[in-house]
């Protein structure tokens, strides 16, 4: 019995192992780019920035948005951290838009900083916000994937 | 003689023109066809469209290895179609990637919960192609489309008897303003005969 068990493990492994080298490796999910940044609100009190991030899944599993840990800052002054993960659906071999919102409600230096950095937008100046971290993703219900993010984008008033 | 030899001359840089081989040349956007939204009897529909690029090069071939197309219904942005495969480009030919994106029916209807009878799709993008040398080539392109998709049939009789609906009020008004019209005219000849009088 226990022969038969061995024998059966052995062919479990070899056809795993066949599966893993008959195809061509499968890319980890990957950052894509970010878009519509728009400004909220901007007064001494509080401070919101909203943008999406778009990420593609390349795995031909669905998968489940987990946590989102991205940080944010304003010509490279870090001003503050993106944390709400919200339920997306992410299909497969699908691109998905993580939405991101960013609010900094009590007056501090990060956000005197950001007010400052914003009073140049007011004279044609355009602001430099980098998003820089990672977004977890749960594949096949279980399996964490990170995918890691790091990207400027250029704000000014005019142009947008 | 001499305008036969100009005659000659002329025809001969013609057939030279047309014969040059047309070495040089990136990939171009050409247009967009079939752009649609389908499936709006189920929960989830699908925006559909071809996206057409050429290659004018007569030797080279190039392949398209990404495609980021964001879209735009009614000026509300959907989503972003990434294209994960890589499609070839052959030479003097033209390449019809295909888009589909999955989208929520609820975001395509207004807030009585029902659909319109047309909607604009713009489709705003960039592909990247990559010669044999690996170089690659960045094509930026621009779409908007109105379309009308096949709307269900529970959906169509809503919006059929919201038409009449709308006809029977504006005819309705028409008529009142007809009316309207008559009577001030009316009065102004009874206002007018009483002057005289």
């Amino acid at each position: 019995m226990s022969k038969q068990l061995s024998i059966l493990a052995v062919l479990l492994l070899l056809t795993l192992q066949a599966d893993a080298f008959a195809g061509k490796p499968v890319q980890d999910p990957y950052f894509v780019k970010m878009k519509g940044f728009k400004v909220l609100s901007f007064n001494t009190s509080k401070i919101e920035f909203a943008s999406t991030a778009v990420f593609y899944n390349t795995y031909n599993n669905r998968a489940k948005l987990q946590e989102v840990d991205i940080d944010v800052y304003v010509e490279d002054k870090y001003i503050g951290k993106v944390t709400n993960a919200e339920d997306i659906p992410v299909n497969k071999l699908s691109a998905f838009d993580v939405p991101l919102l960013l609010t900094l409600e009590p007056p501090g230096p990060a956000v005197r900083d950001a007010l400052w950095q914003g009073s140049r937008l007011m004279y044609g100046k355009k602001l430099k916000i980098r998003y820089t971290g990672h977004i977890k993703l749960k594949v096949l219900g279980f399996l964490p994937i990170k995918v890691r993010i790091d990207d400027d984008l250029y704000y000014s008033m005019y142009a947008n | 003689m001499k305008a036969k030899f100009w005659a000659i001359w002329g025809l001969s840089l013609i057939l030279l023109a047309a014969c040059k081989n047309n070495e040089s040349g990136s990939p171009e956007y050409k247009d967009v066809y079939s752009v649609d939204i389908t499936g709006l009897n189920k929960k989830r529909g699908q925006v559909k469209a071809l996206i057409v690029f050429k290659n004018p090069h007569d030797k080279v071939n190039f392949k398209m290895t990404r495609l980021i197309t964001d879209i735009q219904v009614d000026g509300e942005d959907i989503g972003t179609y990434v294209s994960g495969r890589s499609l070839g480009l052959n030479a003097l030919s033209e390449l019809k990637a295909p888009l589909e994106y999955a989208v929520d029916n609820e975001r395509l209807k207004n807030e009585n919960g029902e659909y319109a009878s047309s909607y604009t799709v713009k489709l705003t993008g960039e592909a990247i192609f990559t010669d044999q040398h690996g170089q690659e080539y960045n094509l930026n392109f621009e779409h908007k489309e109105t379309v009308n998709p096949v709307i269900p049939q529970k959906d169509r009789r809503k919006l059929k008897a919201d038409k009449k609906a709308d006809q029977q009020a504006e005819k309705a008004e028409r008529e009142e303003g007809v009316e309207k019209r008559r009577k001030a005219k009316e009065r102004k000849k009874q206002e007018k005969l009483l002057t005289n009088e």
